[in-house]
C-alpha cells in the first residue's frame, strides 16, 4: 500500500526521521564513541583585566584528546572599537603540532583593545578545518585604573587597602601558581606593582619569567615581597640580582591588639623588644623600586593607616605610562605613507650597464675582422646578465620590500626610556611572496586602506611571516636611558649624551620658545641656557620650518623633519597633562640599531626621536623637599 | 629546395651582417636605445605604501618590440646598406637558390640576426625588469609576443625585399609599412579612437603586450591569452606575407631563351650567383 493511501505514516515517517537526526546531533561528538576533544584553555591579561592600548600576556593551553593535532593555533585579534564599522581582525597564525593526551602552553604578548568584538581562539588542521574554537569578551575587561599582580597561591584579598571612597581603587588580579606569570617583561609594563606573598613558591619561575620580573622593575617597575613565618628562599639569580642584605631571621611583632604576628627581621634592624620593630624596607633598583615588607600587611593593618600602606605598596606612586597617551599614534603612521626611501637608479648598477653597453659595441665591432670577438659575444652577455643580476638581487631591486619607520623613544623613568616603533612595510612583487620580519614584541597591523580587512600573518618561531602588503607594524620595548638632562642652575639645562651615536637636530623646546642645540656628540655632554627664540606659530611647525630652511648639505631628510614636528606635537599633548606639568622637553634625532628586523636586502629608512623632559623642579630653581 | 641551397643562402646573410659593420652599429643603436628608457623610465623615488607600479618594464618591453621589429623589417626589405650583400632577386634571378629558398633561407638569417640583437639587450632587461618584476609566465607571453612581431616584420620586410629594387624606394615602402601598420594597430588596439571588442583588443600585438604586462597576476589567471586564434591569425598572415614575397621572387626567375650570365653565355647557377655576390653591393639588378 502506498504511503499516499495512510496519510499519518506521511507524517510520522519525516517527524520520526527529523528526530533521529537531532537526536544524533545532540550528542556531542566524541562522547559517544568515547572520543575525547581537543580543548583550548586561553588566558588574557591579568585574570582578565587589561590596560587599553597595552601589551597584554595572552595565555593559550591547548590540550589534545585522543589524537595528535597537527594544525595552527589562530588567535582573531580585533583592532577595531567601533560597533559601527565591520569587525577587522589580525590573524595570528602559531603552527601547532602536538601529541595525544598532551598539553602545551603558548605565551604572546599582544597590544589588546577594549574592542566590542571578541578575541577568538581557533585550533585549526592543517585543511582549515575549525576542530575547536573559544572567543573572549574583551570589551568589558579593559580598565584604566591601576593593575597590582599578587603572586599568591591563596589568591586572599587585598581590596581592604582600597579608600572606600578612592575612585582610583587598583585592580588586583592573583597569580596562584608560576604559570599564571608572563615571560616577557612587555607584558608587565602595563602593572603599577607586583605583590609576592611569602608563600609564593618563587623558585618554580622560569628563567624567562625571572628575567621577566628583575627586568620589569629595573624598567621602572615595583616589585614587593611581603615577609611572614619563613625566611624566603631565594634562588641564586635572585640573591644575585637583589643586590640588598636580604631577611635571615624571623621574629614576631606584638600588634596593638595584642596579637603576634611573625614577620621578618629586617636586614640591619636589629631590635630589642622595647623598640618598635621596622615593617619595611625600600631599596632603587634600576629605575624601579624593591620594597621589604616584614610581615603580612593584612596582619598589620592597625599599625599603619591604610593610606601609608597604600602609599607603601606603590598604588600611589604609578611608573607605567598610561596608555592613552598613545593617541596620536596615527599622526606617525599618516607620516609614514608615503615616505620617501631613494631616489633613481643605483650609480653602481649605471655604472655596470653602461660598461655592458661599451663592452659589447666594442666586440661587435671587432667581430668584423675576425671571429674570436663574435665568440666572445655570447660570453659577454652571459658575465653580464649574471653581474647585473647578481646587483639588483644584492641590492634587493626585484623584491621591492620598502620600509619605513619612525621610532619614538620618550622617558618613561628616571633612567628609563620607552620606545614605540611604527613601521610601515610593503613590496610591490607581483606575486604574493612571504616577507619575513622579526617577531619580538612586534605586531602587524592593516594598512591604512585595509583597515577593515582581516590581516593574516604566521609566526615561526623568532619571524612573523606577512603576505599581504602594505602593513603597518607596532613595537615597544624598554631600555637604559643613554641620554641624561641636568638642570645646573636656574634656566640652565645640561643635556649628556653617554650612547654611542650624536643627536642630531637637538631642540629643547616649550611650548612657544624653542632653543636650537644642533648637534650633541657622542658621548659629548652640552649645557644650555633657556632663554629660547619666541615661535612664530605653532612650535612644531615651527621647527620643521627651521629644518627646512637648512641648507641642503645639513637639511635632514624629510622624514626626520617630519618625525621630529610629530614628536613634539606628541610630547606637547603627553606633558601638558602630566602633574607637575613640563614646561621643557628635548627632541632631537638619535641613529641607533633596528627595532624592528625586515628582509635584509629591503630599501628602508629608519628615524628615531628622542623626547625627554627636563626635570622641572630643579628647573624652576627650587628645592625638591 | 636544398638544404645547401638554405645553408648557401643563409650563410651569405650573415656573413654580409657581420662583416658590413652592421652587427656593431645595430647593437649599439638598440643597446642605448634601451639603456636610455630604462634610466628614464625607472622611478626618481621610491615611497613606502605607494601602489604606483614603476613602468620601467613596460617601456623596456614595448620599445624593444618596436626597435626589434623596425631591425627586422628594414634587414628583410634590404633597405640597409650591408655590404657584400646579395639582393634577394639576385638570387632567383641568376638562379643561385629557388625563390621559396631565397625567401626562407633569408628570413632564417634576418631572424637569427635579430635574435642575437635581442640577446645582448637581455642585462639591461634584468635591470628594467627589477624595477617592476612580472611572473615567468608574463614574461614568457611578453616574449613571444615580441618574435611574433619580429617574425611578421620580417615576412613583410621580405616582400619590399623581393619587389623594389630601388633603395630609396625601399625606405619609403618600409616607412609606409611602419606608419600604416602602426596607425593599424593603435586603432584596432583601442589605444586611438573607441576601443574594440575584447577579442581584437587582446588579438592585436600591443593588446597582447598590454595584457602580460598587466601587473596583476591574478586577473592574468582569470584571463587566459587565446593562443590558438593568435597562431591561427598571425600564423595565417606569415603565411601570406611569405607566399606574396615567394610569388614576387618567382617573377624574377628568367625565363628560358633571356637566360644570360656576366659574360653573356649560359652558366652554372652557381658560377652566376657567385659573381653576382662578388661584384655587386645591393642595388639594382643586372
Amino acid at each position: 500500500m502506498p504511503i499516499g493511501s495512510r496519510p499519518h505514516l506521511a507524517v510520522i515517517g519525516p517527524l520520526g526521521a527529523a528526530l533521529a537526526l537531532i537526536a544524533a546531533l545532540s550528542v556531542a561528538p566524541g562522547s559517544a564513541a568515547g572520543i575525547e576533544a581537543n580543548a583550548l584553555l586561553p588566558s588574557i591579561g591579568f585574570e582578565g583585566w587589561f590596560h587599553n592600548g597595552a601589551w597584554t600576556p595572552v595565555r593559550v593551553d591547548v590540550q589534545t584528546g585522543n589524537e595528535a593535532f597537527d594544525g595552527h593555533l589562530v588567535l582573531g585579534v580585533p583592532r577595531g572599537t567601533l560597533r559601527s564599522l565591520p569587525p577587522a581582525y589580525v590573524e595570528v597564525r602559531l603552527p601547532i603540532k602536538q601529541e595525544a593526551h598532551s598539553h602545551t602552553l603558548h605565551r604572546l604578548t599582544l597590544p589588546l583593545v577594549g574592542s566590542p568584538h571578541p578575541l577568538t581562539f581557533q585550533l585549526q588542521s592543517r585543511s582549515g578545518l575549525i576542530v575547536t574554537s573559544v572567543r573572549v569578551n574583551l570589551l568589558d575587561k579593559a580598565t584604566s585604573l591601576p593593575i597590582v599582580l599578587v603572586l599568591d597561591p591563596q589568591a586572599q584579598s587585598w581590596a581592604w587597602l582600597a579608600a572606600d571612597s578612592d575612585t582610583s581603587t587598583p585592580t588586583f588580579a592573583y597569580a596562584t601558581d608560576a604559570a599564571d606569570l608572563p615571560d616577557e617583561a612587555l607584558g608587565l609594563y602595563s602593572v603599577t606593582a607586583v605583590w609576592v606573598s611569602p608563600e609564593f613558591p618563587l623558585h618554580t619561575l622560569s628563567p624567562l619569567q625571572e628575567e621577566a620580573l628583575q627586568e620589569y622593575v629595573e624598567h621602572g617597575g615595583h616589585l614587593v615581597f611581603m615577609g611572614g613565618a619563613h625566611t624566603p628562599t631565594f634562588s641564586d639569580n635572585w640573591a644575585d640580582w637583589l643586590g640588598a642584605p636580604l631577611p635571615s631571621m624571623v621574629h614576631h611583632i606584638r600588634t596593638p591588639d595584642g596579637v603576634d604576628v611573625p614577620a621578618w627581621r629586617l636586614p640591619g634592624t636589629e631590635t630589642t623588644e622595647t623598640e618598635v620593630p621596622m615593617l619595611h624596607q625600600s631599596y632603587r633598583q634600576g629605575a624601579g623600586r624593591l620594597t621589604l615588607i616584614a610581615a603580612n600587611p593584612l596582619h598589620l593593618e592597625s599599625m599603619r593607616p591604610r593610606t601609608a600602606w597604600r602609599d607603601l605598596l606603590g598604588l600611589v606612586e604609578s611608573v607605567h605610562v598610561p596608555h592613552d597617551t598613545m593617541a596620536n599614534d596615527e599622526a606617525f603612521w599618516r607620516i609614514l605613507n608615503g615616505a620617501t626611501l631613494s631616489s633613481g637608479l643605483p650609480w653602481r648598477i649605471v655604472a655596470l650597464l653602461i660598461g655592458h653597453v661599451v663592452l659589447v659595441v666594442f666586440l661587435a665591432h671587432r667581430a668584423e675582422r675576425g671571429p674570436l670577438s663574435l665568440a666572445l659575444l655570447p660570453i659577454v652577455v652571459g658575465v653580464g646578465t649574471y653581474v647585473i643580476g647578481y646587483q639588483t638581487a644584492a641590492m634587493g631591486l626585484p623584491d621591492r620590500v620598502n620600509y619605513a619607520e619612525i621610532r619614538l623613544t620618550h622617558h618613561v623613568a628616571e633612567g628609563v626610556v620607552s620606545s614605540r616603533t611604527y613601521g610601515l612595510l610593503d613590496s610591490h612583487q607581483a606575486r604574493a611572496t612571504d616577507i619575513r620580519v622579526g617577531a619580538a614584541n612586534t605586531l602587524p597591523f592593516p594598512a591604512p586602506h585595509n583597515t577593515t580587512v582581516d590581516l593574516a600573518t604566521r609566526y615561526t618561531g623568532d619571524r612573523i611571516v606577512l603576505t599581504d602588503t602594505p602593513v603597518r607594524l607596532l613595537h615597544e620595548a624598554r631600555e637604559a636611558a643613554q641620554v641624561r638632562l641636568r638642570t645646573t642652575g636656574e634656566q640652565t639645562v645640561n643635556v649628556l649624551n653617554d650612547g654611542d651615536v650624536p643627536l642630531r637636530h637637538a631642540f629643547l623646546i616649550s611650548a612657544d620658545q624653542y632653543v636650537n642645540l644642533g648637534t650633541v656628540s657622542a658621548r659629548g655632554e652640552r649645557s644650555v641656557t633657556l632663554i629660547g627664540q619666541a615661535s612664530s606659530g605653532r612650535i612644531a611647525e615651527t621647527i620643521e620650518a627651521v629644518l627646512e630652511r637648512l641648507p641642503t648639505a645639513r637639511r635632514p631628510h624629510p622624514l626626520e623633519i617630519k618625525s621630529l614636528g610629530a614628536a613634539i606635537g606628541w610630547a606637547l599633548n603627553v606633558y601638558s597633562l602630566q602633574s607637575p606639568p613640563v614646561s621643557w622637553f628635548l627632541v632631537a634625532v638619535a641613529d641607533g640599531d633596528a627595532a624592528i628586523e625586515i628582509p635584509p636586502t629591503s630599501q628602508h629608512r629608519r628615524v628615531n626621536v628622542l623626547v625627554l623632559p627636563v626635570p622641572p623642579l630643579v628647573l624652576q630653581g627650587g628645592d625638591p623637599s | 629546395m636544398t638544404v645547401h641551397e638554405l645553408f648557401s643562402v643563409a650563410g651569405s646573410e650573415c656573413r654580409s651582417f657581420f662583416r658590413s659593420g652592421l652587427l656593431w652599429k645595430l647593437s649599439g643603436a638598440l643597446l642605448l636605445l634601451l639603456t636610455s628608457v630604462t634610466f628614464a623610465s625607472w622611478p626618481r623615488v621610491a615611497a613606502v605604501g605607494d601602489q604606483t607600479i614603476p613602468l620601467t618594464w613596460n617601456w623596456f618591453c614595448y620599445v624593444s618590440m618596436a626597435a626589434l621589429s623596425y631591425i627586422a623589417l628594414t634587414l628583410a626589405s634590404d633597405a640597409v646598406e650591408a655590404g657584400g650583400r646579395v639582393p634577394m632577386y639576385e638570387w632567383v634571378y641568376y638562379e643561385a637558390a629557388r625563390p621559396v629558398s631565397v625567401v626562407i633561407a633569408r628570413g632564417c638569417a634576418v631572424l637569427l640576426f635579430t635574435l642575437i640583437l635581442w640577446s645582448m639587450t637581455v642585462p639591461i632587461a634584468v635591470v628594467a625588469y627589477a624595477a617592476s618584476p612580472l611572473s615567468i609566465d608574463q614574461l614568457v607571453g611578453a616574449a613571444l609576443i615580441t618574435l611574433t612581431l619580429v617574425v611578421i616584420a620580417t615576412a613583410a620586410g621580405s616582400i619590399v625585399g623581393a619587389s623594389v629594387t630601388e633603395r630609396t624606394f625601399r625606405w619609403i615602402a618600409v616607412l609606409t609599412i611602419i606608419g600604416a601598420s602602426s596607425a593599424l594597430l593603435l586603432i584596432v588596439g583601442g589605444w586611438i579612437g573607441p576601443s574594440g571588442a575584447a577579442g581584437i583588443v587582446t588579438l592585436n600585438p600591443l593588446g597582447a603586450m598590454h595584457h602580460f604586462l598587466d601587473a596583476d597576476s591574478f586577473a592574468i589567471k582569470e584571463r587566459r591569452f587565446p593562443w590558438a586564434s593568435w597562431t591561427a591569425l598571425y600564423g595565417t598572415l606569415v603565411l601570406i606575407l611569405g607566399a606574396s614575397a615567394y610569388i614576387r621572387l618567382r617573377g624574377w626567375l628568367p625565363a628560358d631563351d633571356r637566360r644570360i650570365t656576366l659574360a653573356g653565355t649560359k652558366g652554372t647557377r652557381t658560377d652566376r650567383a657567385k659573381d653576382s655576390a662578388n661584384t655587386h653591393s645591393g642595388g639594382e639588378p643586372l
